[in-house]
């Protein structure tokens, strides 16, 4: 009974993807197991992990997808993006470089994955190992947002995976967005939705089944 | 009566070990280790397993004769290659290399940081390894295979070319390459398990996304050290069909062609029933 209850809460699938070496792994653990550790081995291929929330007297699971970062596992990990209802992308405030290819990565994530309103996943920028104190990169918060508005986040977080900084505050900020999105589909939908009925006066327009 | 009968075992399990111990010695003492030839007799002793204070000699060799015609043309090649990628130091591949050697085989002693000295060995032979094959460059996985040669060659030029012949002469091309597949092992998964790829496919599970990670640094951090070494041991020797795979390059080179064949079974499972001998004698340790 309980596991058909729990089968029934929604699941969303999330994607964490970023340069090797961010985090990923690291978020997902604190997140989900409360633990941190600097043993994490490179992720090969595609590690899980499962986080229930309750949210507004609902449960709600997050299915975290920790993608290898390395470039050569892309071929075998993206086939998998086509199921993400959001994503994190994560960069390592240390290093520029892995700033520099948060673009690459968005770009990989929109022409995998869009929604069938034509709009790309809710997505959300994770500034992560800020507690090194070298984050010159995220200084400036004004130019960060302008920054997400140009390519398309819809928000960012200064985190830290080694002292819980910020992680759960993301990981509920991108859960509302994903809930918002769905409302907006299911809303969208309707319109289009053909319904039979019954002496429809309208004339079929093919002409094998209507024939005068 | 019970402990006459597990003495008993005890004293047949002793000779048994003492049988082999002596085969070893037939096999190996006396001889420079360059003299050794590959025969059934030797495959049956590495299936059985390599005693402990054989077993460098034992990879020694092996690896010697995977990579001979490369190392009698270019005597020098691994300090050479050694200066010329140090000299490019900053490169891309050297700090990825530097970040995966945090977390290689932490539980090491000889591993654990701050930068040790078999560290710096590690991230010479990778780095070194870059360079010798471009085209496989550096890939995760390949930082732990070259930690497990590093610990049982204890020589770092030995570790490289141990690296050498896995990645060049073991694995099928491109295993390691820019773009990674796993077919061989779903087809030989349909054809051995049909019932599980069913029900896999049921789920839409794709067990490649897990089984990656074992092929690539060939179970190393994935199995307690004496099953691990067992089948490196054996692995080293006859190749992929150890790996619990039956010759990947072999499966691999039918499926391009397209002619499925029968497939023979695995000797994974009697390494290990062999490793399980051993522990029984020689108490478990880890690497």
């Amino acid at each position: 009974m309980i596991m058909m209850w729990f089968c029934l809460c929604p699941l969303f699938q999330v994607l964490v993807i970023g340069d090797l070496g961010v985090g990923k792994t690291s978020i997902i653990k604190r997140y989900v197991h409360q633990t941190y550790s600097t043993n994490y081995r490179a992720t090969i291929g595609v590690d899980f992990a499962l986080k229930v929330l309750n949210w507004d007297s609902e449960t709600v699971r997050l299915q975290l997808w920790d993608i290898a970062g390395q470039e050569r596992f892309g071929n075998m990990t993206r086939v998998y993006y086509r199921e993400a209802m959001g994503a994190f992308i994560v960069f390592d405030v240390t290093r520029p470089t892995t700033f520099e290819a948060i673009t690459k990565w968005k770009e990989d994530l929109d022409s995998k994955l869009m929604l069938t309103n034509r709009e790309s996943i809710a997505t959300v920028l994770l500034a992560n190992k800020c507690d090194q104190g070298r984050e010159v990169l995220t200084n400036n918060g004004v130019k960060m947002d302008q920054f997400c508005k140009d390519n398309g986040f819809v928000g960012w977080f200064k985190t830290s995976a080694k002292e819980n900084t910020n992680i759960s505050e993301a990981a509920n900020f991108l859960v509302k967005h994903i809930m918002a999105t769905e409302n907006d589909f299911l809303k969208s939908v309707v319109p289009d939705t053909i319904s039979p009925k019954l002496n429809d006066s309208q004339p079929g327009t093919c002409s094998a089944c209507y024939k005068s | 009566r019970i402990s006459t009968d597990i003495q008993m075992d005890d004293m047949k399990l002793l000779a048994k070990l003492q049988r082999l111990w002596g085969r070893w010695a037939q096999q190996f003492d006396g001889r420079r280790s360059g003299k050794s030839v590959a025969s059934p007799k030797l495959k049956g002793l590495l299936r059985k397993g390599v005693p402990c204070h054989y077993r460098r000699r034992v990879w020694r060799w092996v690896v010697w004769s995977r990579t001979r015609s490369l190392r009698e043309r270019r005597p020098h090649w691994y300090h050479q290659i050694c200066l010329r990628s140090q000299a490019a130091a900053a490169h891309r591949v050297s700090q990825q290399i530097w970040l995966d050697l945090e977390t290689t085989l932490r539980g090491n002693r000889h591993f654990s940081f701050p930068a040790k000295h078999a560290v710096r060995q590690l991230h010479r032979i990778l780095l070194a390894f870059s360079w010798h094959n471009p085209s496989v460059g550096y890939c995760h996985g390949l930082n732990r295979l070259a930690a497990m040669a590093l610990l049982v060659l204890q020589n770092e030029e030995d570790a490289f070319w141990c690296l050498v012949a896995i990645v060049e002469t073991i694995m099928p091309q491109d295993f390691y390459g820019k773009t990674l597949t796993q077919c061989v092992l779903k087809d030989f998964m349909a054809e051995k398990m049909p019932r599980l790829t069913a029900h896999f496919q049921c789920h839409g599970v794709d067990v490649s996304l897990v089984t990656s990670d074992w092929f690539l640094a060939v179970f190393v951090e994935r199995l307690t050290s004496d099953v691990l070494l067992r089948i490196w041991d054996a692995f080293l020797y006859e190749g992929t069909k150890v790996n619990g795979l039956p010759d990947i390059q072999d499966l691999y080179t039918r499926r391009v062609r397209g002619r499925p064949k029968k497939l023979s079974k695995t000797p994974v499972t009697q390494v290990i029933d062999c490793s399980l001998c051993y522990r029984t004698a020689s108490g478990t340790r880890t690497v």
